[in-house]
């Protein structure tokens, strides 16, 4: 379009200013905003603590820190792609009436979103450290799960942001398929929970499991992730980011028309 | 910038769009896509085979009746519709102005949408900080920095916006009836920007209803009518013949 690019410095400025503003808008730039932000997850986090905590939580080292990493990022890669995925049509005037890359819109979301988690995650850190976790050099690793997180909800957000201004339906579907990942990721059992089975395997597709437990060896055990979360982060972060821009730049150039 | 004598050259290009009243799913989109007999028959042309050839540094105003094409032409020049036919070559950079502060949001600060809708009119950052207070000053706000812009009126609104949009450094602007909005000192600041352009020598394509405007300040006109290039010439002729149509 134009032959602007990413990297054009105006891409990047508008990016910071439509992040920003929806930042604002969501009155989250204040403390309370961050504070009700947080106290989502962790009102979860204290329903699955009582009904699950003797059930799956006998063994798990610090299991209240376990679910707490767990449903933060759960529901950051939830709210995250759902309000992206709409994001098309939310900033409608802008898809239809501007010229400029139309991903911009998407990523400025999921960057809206991304800053509360990463707030979440660092009050995630100093509940660790109140509740007897001490402090590890693994720990300044956790930014690079945050990052791969961002980048993960921006592929997945893509992929659903180019289908939606065509098939609204898709949210329905998509929000069905959200709360069956609650349950095919380890947040409130461990991995071991799925014995040998196929479910175990299904679990290397599925990259925010991944994550999840990247972030919980680097936390709670101190250690760095395994090899094989490594090689699932990476096959699962590059085949998404080829195929949702694939996707995304076949449909932007209907995009305007079709919002 | 490229030597080309033209900033626009379209030959036979059409637009057509789906008629709509389809609720989108996502079964419809993908019986679509596997569709091989897909009926096209549902279509309305907007835009019949134009050829034409805007030449650099003038200012041309599109005049015609609601629905003639006119705002289908700018966004299919500016790429934000596809083509369904023909071919566009432009030289130089293009900014589209089709409504005037889209992107703007009524719960931020004055301010904060001056870095916003600068930001999406692809204007440098560096020049926005550089012109900021002559922009609040343009638009006759200066007082208003921290005031919501919700709190502002319509021609507030439209004058900050087009302070902003008066910022645009491209080589072409396509305008969607920029100014339609705003009382006569608006009217009369819009038109010293528009001589000074004239001066300058950049290319203004200007889809509007206000054709005093178009006899002041266009070269030429294009006149189009149910998606077809009526006529296209000096702006006297031109628009003498679409005021006597207009008249019948």
């Amino acid at each position: 379009m134009n032959g602007f690019t990413l990297y054009d410095s105006r891409n990047i400025n508008l990016l910071r200013e439509l992040a920003m503003s929806q930042y604002k808008l969501k009155d989250q730039s204040s403390f309370f905003g961050l504070l009700w932000s947080f106290l989502n997850p962790l009102f979860m986090v204290g329903v699955l603590f009582v009904f699950f905590s003797r059930r799956f939580g006998a063994g798990v080292e610090h299991y209240g820190i376990y679910l707490l990493l767990g449903m933060v990022q759960y529901t950051h890669f939830a709210n995250a792609t759902s309000t992206s995925m709409r994001s098309l049509l939310t900033m409608k005037q802008l898809t239809k009436e501007t010229v400029f890359p139309k991903e911009l819109l998407v990523v400025s979301s999921t960057i809206s979103i991304t800053i509360d988690f990463a707030v979440a995650m660092l009050v995630c850190v100093v509940v660790a450290y109140a509740s007897g976790i001490p402090p590890a050099w693994s720990h300044l690793l956790l930014p690079v799960v945050v990052v791969l997180q961002f980048l993960l909800a921006v592929w997945v957000s893509l992929l659903l942001a180019c289908i939606y201004p065509f098939a609204r339906d898709i949210d329905h579907i998509y929000q069905v398929f959200l709360r069956a990942l609650m349950f095919a990721t380890p947040i409130f059992y461990t991995a071991a929970f799925l014995g040998t089975g196929p479910a175990r395997y299904l679990l290397l597709l599925n990259p925010l499991a991944q994550l999840i437990e990247a972030s919980r060896r680097l936390l709670i055990d101190g250690t760095a992730p395994t090899v094989t979360t490594l090689i699932g982060l990476a096959l699962g972060n590059g085949l998404l980011a080829y195929l949702s821009w694939r996707l995304f730049k076949t449909f932007e150039p209907r995009l305007a028309e079709y919002v | 910038m490229s030597d080309a004598p033209f900033a626009v050259r379209l030959e036979g290009l059409s637009k057509e769009f789906l008629r709509g009243g389809r609720r989108q799913t996502f079964f419809r989109m993908l019986r679509d896509l596997t569709d091989r007999n897909p009926q096209n028959g549902n279509r309305r042309r907007a835009l019949d085979r134009i050829d034409l050839e805007i030449p650099r540094g003038q200012t041309v105003g599109i005049v015609g009746e609601n629905g003639a094409g006119k705002t289908t032409l700018l966004k299919t020049i500016a790429g934000l519709y596809q083509s369904s036919s023909g071919t566009i070559t432009t030289h130089g950079e293009i900014a589209l102005l089709a409504g005037l502060g889209a992107g703007m949001v009524d719960e931020l600060s004055v301010e904060d949408n001056v870095w916003l809708y600068g930001a999406v009119c692809r204007i440098r950052r560096a020049t926005i900080r550089a012109r900021f207070d002559e922009i609040l000053g343009w638009a006759d706000l200066g007082a208003f920095a921290a005031a919501e812009l919700r709190t502002l009126s319509t021609g507030m609104r439209t004058r900050l916006a087009f302070a902003i949009a008066m910022e645009i450094e491209s080589d072409t602007v396509l305008m969607d009836e920029a100014f339609s909005a705003g009382d006569k000192r608006f009217q009369e600041k819009c038109n010293r920007f528009f001589l000074a352009a004239k001066r300058v020598g950049r290319t203004f394509l200007v889809a509007t209803h206000n054709l005093e405007f178009v006899r002041e300040f266009c070269g030429s006109t294009l006149w189009l009518h149910e998606g077809r290039v009526r006529a296209f010439g000096p702006t006297a002729q031109i628009l003498d013949e679409y005021i006597q149509f207009e008249e019948k």
